[in-house]
Protein backbone atom coordinates (compact mmCIF):
# COMPACT_ATOMS: atom_id res chain seq x y z
CA UNK A 1 0.00 0.00 0.00
CA UNK A 2 3.16 2.43 0.33
CA UNK A 3 2.96 2.57 -2.80
CA UNK A 4 0.18 5.24 -2.62
CA UNK A 5 2.75 7.96 -1.85
CA UNK A 6 4.83 7.66 -4.92
CA UNK A 7 4.33 9.42 -7.87
CA UNK A 8 1.67 8.01 -9.90
CA UNK A 9 3.38 7.29 -13.27
CA UNK A 10 4.40 3.34 -14.20
CA UNK A 11 3.27 0.41 -11.43
CA UNK A 12 2.52 2.44 -8.32
CA UNK A 13 -0.22 3.96 -9.76
CA UNK A 14 -1.78 0.41 -10.73
CA UNK A 15 -3.24 -0.19 -7.71
CA UNK A 16 -6.44 -1.48 -8.96
CA UNK A 17 -9.91 -1.78 -7.58
CA UNK A 18 -8.15 -1.31 -3.68
CA UNK A 19 -6.54 2.36 -4.81
CA UNK A 20 -9.85 4.28 -3.15
CA UNK A 21 -9.71 2.32 0.17
CA UNK A 22 -6.51 3.10 0.78
CA UNK A 23 -7.14 7.08 0.10
CA UNK A 24 -9.45 7.14 2.79
CA UNK A 25 -6.58 5.17 5.61
CA UNK A 26 -4.34 7.66 4.74
CA UNK A 27 -7.47 11.06 4.61
CA UNK A 28 -8.09 9.28 8.34
CA UNK A 29 -5.17 10.05 10.01
CA UNK A 30 -6.12 13.83 9.10
CA UNK A 31 -9.27 14.07 10.95
CA UNK A 32 -11.48 12.42 8.40
CA UNK A 33 -11.67 16.01 6.71
CA UNK A 34 -11.04 15.52 3.06
CA UNK A 35 -13.89 13.32 1.94
CA UNK A 36 -15.55 13.46 5.17
CA UNK A 37 -19.09 14.26 5.25
CA UNK A 38 -19.78 17.35 5.96
CA UNK A 39 -22.51 19.42 7.89
CA UNK A 40 -22.99 23.78 7.75
CA UNK A 41 -22.88 24.77 11.25
CA UNK A 42 -23.85 28.12 11.59
CA UNK A 43 -24.90 29.92 15.03
CA UNK A 44 -26.51 33.13 15.44
CA UNK A 45 -28.35 35.43 17.36
CA UNK A 46 -29.87 38.74 17.00
CA UNK A 47 -29.53 40.48 20.82
CA UNK A 48 -29.64 43.28 22.91
CA UNK A 49 -26.15 43.90 24.14
CA UNK A 50 -25.70 45.31 27.68
CA UNK A 51 -22.76 47.50 29.53
CA UNK A 52 -21.45 44.37 31.33
CA UNK A 53 -19.91 41.31 29.42
CA UNK A 54 -22.65 38.65 29.07
CA UNK A 55 -23.24 35.36 27.23
CA UNK A 56 -25.62 35.54 24.05
CA UNK A 57 -28.52 32.96 23.52
CA UNK A 58 -27.59 31.65 20.56
CA UNK A 59 -29.12 29.72 18.17
CA UNK A 60 -27.49 26.62 15.87
CA UNK A 61 -28.48 25.66 12.79
CA UNK A 62 -27.32 22.25 11.25
CA UNK A 63 -28.23 22.14 7.16
CA UNK A 64 -30.47 25.14 7.93
CA UNK A 65 -32.27 23.49 10.64
CA UNK A 66 -32.62 25.35 13.70
CA UNK A 67 -32.03 23.18 16.98
CA UNK A 68 -32.33 24.38 20.91
CA UNK A 69 -30.99 27.94 21.49
CA UNK A 70 -28.28 28.12 24.69
CA UNK A 71 -25.74 30.36 25.56
CA UNK A 72 -22.81 27.64 24.92
CA UNK A 73 -23.66 25.49 22.89
CA UNK A 74 -21.96 21.60 22.00
CA UNK A 75 -20.76 19.92 18.74
CA UNK A 76 -22.27 16.78 17.54
CA UNK A 77 -20.62 13.46 19.76
CA UNK A 78 -17.39 12.57 17.94
CA UNK A 79 -17.57 15.48 15.42
CA UNK A 80 -15.46 18.37 14.60
CA UNK A 81 -16.44 22.05 14.60
CA UNK A 82 -14.09 23.97 11.74
CA UNK A 83 -14.91 28.02 12.29
CA UNK A 84 -14.94 29.85 8.81
CA UNK A 85 -15.76 33.48 9.98
CA UNK A 86 -17.51 35.34 12.18
CA UNK A 87 -19.30 38.64 11.30
CA UNK A 88 -21.38 41.59 13.38
CA UNK A 89 -23.71 44.27 12.78
CA UNK A 90 -25.18 46.95 14.75
CA UNK A 91 -28.29 48.97 13.64
CA UNK A 92 -29.22 52.01 16.06
CA UNK A 93 -31.99 51.54 17.83
CA UNK A 94 -33.02 54.68 18.38
CA UNK A 95 -31.82 58.32 17.21
CA UNK A 96 -28.53 57.81 18.79
CA UNK A 97 -25.12 55.74 17.94
CA UNK A 98 -24.23 52.66 19.59
CA UNK A 99 -22.02 50.10 19.14
CA UNK A 100 -21.30 46.20 20.42
CA UNK A 101 -17.66 43.79 20.80
CA UNK A 102 -18.42 40.59 20.59
CA UNK A 103 -15.79 37.81 21.90
CA UNK A 104 -15.91 33.84 20.70
CA UNK A 105 -14.82 31.94 23.45
CA UNK A 106 -14.38 28.16 23.21
CA UNK A 107 -14.20 25.51 26.59
CA UNK A 108 -12.70 22.36 25.96
CA UNK A 109 -14.28 20.70 28.49
CA UNK A 110 -17.46 22.35 29.82
CA UNK A 111 -19.73 25.15 29.32
CA UNK A 112 -18.44 28.27 27.20
CA UNK A 113 -18.48 31.33 29.49
CA UNK A 114 -17.26 34.80 30.16
CA UNK A 115 -14.04 33.75 31.14
CA UNK A 116 -13.38 30.85 28.73
CA UNK A 117 -10.85 31.07 26.31
CA UNK A 118 -10.88 33.84 22.91
CA UNK A 119 -10.60 32.75 19.48
CA UNK A 120 -11.52 35.73 17.74
CA UNK A 121 -12.75 39.45 18.92
CA UNK A 122 -15.01 41.89 16.91
CA UNK A 123 -16.20 44.88 17.45
CA UNK A 124 -18.50 47.44 15.61
CA UNK A 125 -20.27 50.52 16.12
CA UNK A 126 -22.39 52.74 13.57
CA UNK A 127 -21.12 56.59 12.57
CA UNK A 128 -24.29 58.42 12.67
CA UNK A 129 -27.20 59.32 14.97
CA UNK A 130 -30.32 58.11 13.26
CA UNK A 131 -32.63 55.54 13.67
CA UNK A 132 -31.44 52.37 11.87
CA UNK A 133 -28.37 53.26 10.65
CA UNK A 134 -25.98 50.29 10.70
CA UNK A 135 -22.73 49.12 11.37
CA UNK A 136 -21.06 45.70 10.39
CA UNK A 137 -17.62 44.08 10.39
CA UNK A 138 -16.46 40.79 9.69
CA UNK A 139 -13.20 38.14 9.17
CA UNK A 140 -12.69 34.77 7.90
CA UNK A 141 -11.16 32.62 10.69
CA UNK A 142 -10.11 29.78 8.98
CA UNK A 143 -8.57 29.71 5.66
CA UNK A 144 -8.11 26.73 3.10
CA UNK A 145 -7.16 23.49 4.47
CA UNK A 146 -4.82 22.43 6.04
CA UNK A 147 -5.02 26.08 7.94
CA UNK A 148 -8.31 25.55 9.85
CA UNK A 149 -9.38 26.25 12.96
CA UNK A 150 -11.19 23.90 14.83
CA UNK A 151 -12.93 22.14 18.06
CA UNK A 152 -13.34 19.05 18.73
CA UNK A 153 -16.35 17.44 20.77
CA UNK A 154 -16.69 17.33 24.15
CA UNK A 155 -15.43 21.34 24.09
CA UNK A 156 -18.12 23.97 23.94
CA UNK A 157 -18.95 27.16 22.36
CA UNK A 158 -20.15 30.51 23.22
CA UNK A 159 -20.36 34.20 21.77
CA UNK A 160 -20.14 36.72 24.88
CA UNK A 161 -20.99 40.47 24.40
CA UNK A 162 -20.55 44.06 25.34
CA UNK A 163 -21.70 47.50 24.44
CA UNK A 164 -24.15 49.94 24.37
CA UNK A 165 -27.04 48.55 26.32
CA UNK A 166 -28.98 48.74 23.03
CA UNK A 167 -31.04 46.36 20.80
CA UNK A 168 -30.91 45.78 17.36
CA UNK A 169 -27.50 43.38 17.19
CA UNK A 170 -26.59 40.22 15.02
CA UNK A 171 -23.80 38.20 15.11
CA UNK A 172 -23.08 35.23 12.78
CA UNK A 173 -20.43 32.83 12.76
CA UNK A 174 -20.47 29.83 10.45
CA UNK A 175 -18.59 26.64 9.44
CA UNK A 176 -18.74 23.08 9.25
CA UNK A 177 -18.87 19.72 11.38
CA UNK A 178 -17.12 16.94 10.25
CA UNK B 1 -1.44 4.02 -15.82
CA UNK B 2 0.50 6.97 -16.41
CA UNK B 3 -2.04 8.99 -18.45
CA UNK B 4 -3.84 9.42 -15.55
CA UNK B 5 -1.20 12.48 -14.90
CA UNK B 6 -3.30 14.31 -18.05
CA UNK B 7 -6.31 15.95 -17.56
CA UNK B 8 -8.95 13.59 -16.74
CA UNK B 9 -11.44 14.12 -20.08
CA UNK B 10 -11.79 12.17 -23.14
CA UNK B 11 -9.53 8.99 -23.43
CA UNK B 12 -6.94 9.71 -21.18
CA UNK B 13 -9.46 9.50 -18.18
CA UNK B 14 -10.97 6.65 -19.71
CA UNK B 15 -8.72 3.53 -17.74
CA UNK B 16 -11.62 2.27 -16.02
CA UNK B 17 -12.74 1.27 -12.68
CA UNK B 18 -9.63 1.99 -11.21
CA UNK B 19 -9.52 5.65 -12.40
CA UNK B 20 -10.92 7.37 -9.71
CA UNK B 21 -8.94 6.52 -7.02
CA UNK B 22 -5.67 6.87 -8.94
CA UNK B 23 -6.47 10.13 -9.97
CA UNK B 24 -7.56 10.94 -6.53
CA UNK B 25 -3.87 9.49 -4.91
CA UNK B 26 -2.07 11.56 -7.45
CA UNK B 27 -3.15 14.85 -6.17
CA UNK B 28 -2.35 13.93 -2.60
CA UNK B 29 1.18 13.25 -3.29
CA UNK B 30 1.31 16.95 -4.61
CA UNK B 31 -0.24 18.56 -1.86
CA UNK B 32 2.47 16.75 0.39
CA UNK B 33 4.83 17.81 -2.16
CA UNK B 34 4.23 21.61 -1.76
CA UNK B 35 4.34 21.75 1.50
CA UNK B 36 8.05 20.43 2.14
CA UNK B 37 9.30 22.54 -0.41
CA UNK B 38 6.99 26.01 0.66
CA UNK B 39 7.83 25.59 4.36
CA UNK B 40 10.68 24.02 4.91
CA UNK B 41 9.10 21.46 7.26
CA UNK B 42 6.63 18.75 5.59
CA UNK B 43 2.88 18.86 7.00
CA UNK B 44 1.98 15.17 5.99
CA UNK B 45 -2.08 14.61 6.42
CA UNK B 46 -1.50 12.76 9.87
CA UNK B 47 0.32 15.96 11.52
CA UNK B 48 -0.95 17.07 14.75
CA UNK B 49 -1.67 20.18 14.96
CA UNK B 50 -2.36 22.93 18.07
CA UNK B 51 -4.72 25.73 17.70
CA UNK B 52 -2.77 29.20 19.38
CA UNK B 53 -4.95 32.14 20.43
CA UNK B 54 -3.52 34.92 21.44
CA UNK B 55 -5.74 37.71 23.45
CA UNK B 56 -5.23 41.10 25.44
CA UNK B 57 -7.06 44.23 26.82
CA UNK B 58 -5.25 47.35 27.09
CA UNK B 59 -5.10 50.65 27.88
CA UNK B 60 -2.67 52.03 24.82
CA UNK B 61 -0.04 54.55 25.71
CA UNK B 62 0.41 57.79 23.38
CA UNK B 63 4.45 56.43 22.69
CA UNK B 64 4.60 52.85 21.43
CA UNK B 65 4.81 50.09 24.53
CA UNK B 66 4.73 46.67 24.56
CA UNK B 67 1.44 44.79 26.00
CA UNK B 68 1.19 41.44 27.29
CA UNK B 69 -1.45 38.78 26.64
CA UNK B 70 -2.93 35.54 27.38
CA UNK B 71 -1.81 32.76 24.74
CA UNK B 72 -3.80 29.59 24.74
CA UNK B 73 -3.34 26.61 22.99
CA UNK B 74 -6.45 24.33 22.47
CA UNK B 75 -8.61 26.94 24.05
CA UNK B 76 -7.14 24.89 27.58
CA UNK B 77 -8.34 26.28 30.64
CA UNK B 78 -4.99 26.78 31.62
CA UNK B 79 -3.41 29.49 29.42
CA UNK B 80 0.39 28.94 28.66
CA UNK B 81 0.76 32.37 30.40
CA UNK B 82 -1.74 35.38 31.35
CA UNK B 83 1.04 38.09 30.95
CA UNK B 84 3.34 36.89 28.05
CA UNK B 85 5.45 39.61 26.84
CA UNK B 86 6.25 37.60 23.90
CA UNK B 87 5.72 34.39 21.73
CA UNK B 88 7.60 31.75 20.28
CA UNK B 89 6.26 28.32 19.07
CA UNK B 90 7.34 25.74 21.02
CA UNK B 91 10.74 23.79 19.80
CA UNK B 92 10.93 22.42 16.81
CA UNK B 93 7.57 23.70 15.91
CA UNK B 94 6.11 26.87 13.16
CA UNK B 95 3.30 28.63 13.98
CA UNK B 96 1.34 29.50 11.21
CA UNK B 97 -0.53 32.79 11.55
CA UNK B 98 -4.26 33.06 9.88
CA UNK B 99 -6.05 35.98 11.46
CA UNK B 100 -5.78 38.71 13.35
CA UNK B 101 -8.08 41.30 14.90
CA UNK B 102 -7.55 44.69 16.66
CA UNK B 103 -11.09 46.44 18.30
CA UNK B 104 -11.14 50.31 19.82
CA UNK B 105 -14.11 49.90 22.15
CA UNK B 106 -14.75 53.80 23.99
CA UNK B 107 -14.01 53.13 27.37
CA UNK B 108 -15.67 56.63 28.25
CA UNK B 109 -17.94 58.97 26.51
CA UNK B 110 -15.00 59.88 23.91
CA UNK B 111 -13.63 58.43 20.75
CA UNK B 112 -10.89 56.38 20.73
CA UNK B 113 -7.99 54.74 17.98
CA UNK B 114 -5.03 52.70 18.77
CA UNK B 115 -2.31 51.70 15.91
CA UNK B 116 -1.10 47.95 17.02
CA UNK B 117 2.18 46.15 15.62
CA UNK B 118 2.36 42.71 15.99
CA UNK B 119 6.41 42.49 15.54
CA UNK B 120 8.69 39.57 15.25
CA UNK B 121 12.34 39.12 16.12
CA UNK B 122 14.38 36.37 14.15
CA UNK B 123 15.99 34.79 17.08
CA UNK B 124 17.30 35.62 20.28
CA UNK B 125 17.44 34.64 24.00
CA UNK B 126 14.05 34.55 25.96
CA UNK B 127 13.07 37.78 27.03
CA UNK B 128 15.60 40.32 25.08
CA UNK B 129 13.81 41.61 22.11
CA UNK B 130 13.19 45.32 22.28
CA UNK B 131 10.41 47.22 20.03
CA UNK B 132 13.38 48.37 17.64
CA UNK B 133 14.71 45.32 16.97
CA UNK B 134 11.70 43.28 15.93
CA UNK B 135 10.46 44.48 12.31
CA UNK B 136 6.55 44.42 12.02
CA UNK B 137 5.17 41.75 10.31
CA UNK B 138 1.47 43.25 10.72
CA UNK B 139 0.40 46.43 11.37
CA UNK B 140 -2.80 47.70 11.54
CA UNK B 141 -5.38 50.72 13.26
CA UNK B 142 -8.62 51.25 14.84
CA UNK B 143 -10.34 54.09 15.86
CA UNK B 144 -14.03 54.74 17.07
CA UNK B 145 -16.15 57.44 15.25
CA UNK B 146 -18.70 58.22 17.64
CA UNK B 147 -18.17 59.56 21.53
CA UNK B 148 -20.60 57.36 23.33
CA UNK B 149 -19.12 54.63 26.11
CA UNK B 150 -19.07 51.36 24.59
CA UNK B 151 -18.77 52.59 20.83
CA UNK B 152 -16.53 50.53 18.59
CA UNK B 153 -14.32 49.42 15.72
CA UNK B 154 -12.40 46.76 14.07
CA UNK B 155 -9.60 45.89 11.69
CA UNK B 156 -9.39 42.70 11.09
CA UNK B 157 -6.26 41.09 8.76
CA UNK B 158 -6.11 37.54 7.03
CA UNK B 159 -2.05 36.63 7.43
CA UNK B 160 -2.29 33.03 5.61
CA UNK B 161 -4.86 33.14 2.83
CA UNK B 162 -5.13 29.39 2.36
CA UNK B 163 -2.51 26.61 1.78
CA UNK B 164 0.28 26.93 0.08
CA UNK B 165 0.67 30.65 1.19
CA UNK B 166 1.40 30.00 4.98
CA UNK B 167 2.38 33.08 6.74
CA UNK B 168 4.77 31.12 9.67
CA UNK B 169 7.06 31.52 12.15
CA UNK B 170 9.80 29.59 13.02
CA UNK B 171 10.90 28.66 16.78
CA UNK B 172 13.09 30.44 17.85
CA UNK B 173 11.10 33.81 15.82
CA UNK B 174 9.59 35.94 19.24
CA UNK B 175 6.55 37.84 18.25
CA UNK B 176 5.86 40.67 20.79
CA UNK B 177 2.46 43.09 20.75
CA UNK B 178 2.96 46.97 20.54
CA UNK B 179 0.36 50.02 20.63
CA UNK B 180 0.12 53.11 20.77
CA UNK B 181 -3.27 55.80 20.66
CA UNK B 182 -5.56 57.40 22.55
CA UNK B 183 -4.22 56.66 26.24
CA UNK B 184 -7.75 55.35 27.41
CA UNK B 185 -9.14 52.11 27.86
CA UNK B 186 -10.01 50.03 25.88
CA UNK B 187 -7.96 48.50 22.74
CA UNK B 188 -8.58 44.27 22.35
CA UNK B 189 -6.46 41.89 20.00
CA UNK B 190 -6.99 38.71 19.23
CA UNK B 191 -4.72 36.20 17.03
CA UNK B 192 -4.85 33.20 15.93
CA UNK B 193 -3.28 30.54 13.98
CA UNK B 194 -1.86 26.83 14.99
CA UNK B 195 1.29 25.06 15.71
CA UNK B 196 2.84 21.97 13.55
Amino acid sequence: MAQIKGSVSGANADVGATSKGVFTEIIASDGKNIGATKTVFVIYATFTAATTEAMITLTPSRNFVNGATGTSLTITANKRFVLLGLSITTRNAGAAVQGVVVRVRVNPSGAAITTSPVVCVLGTGTFSATANVVSSVATPISCGWPCLIEMADPAQIGISQVGTATANNDVCLWGYEY
Amino acid sequence: MALIQGVPTGAHADVGTTSKGVFIEQGLDRIEGFYERVSGKPISLGETRSVVTLWTIQTPSTSETRVTFVLNRNYDLRPVGVNLNEYTPRPNMRFVCLGATAISRNGTAAVHGTTVRLRVRQQQAPGTTTITEAPPLLVFGCGTWGATINQSATTTACLTPGHPGLFTLIHPNYMIMTMIGVAAADTEVSVWGFEY
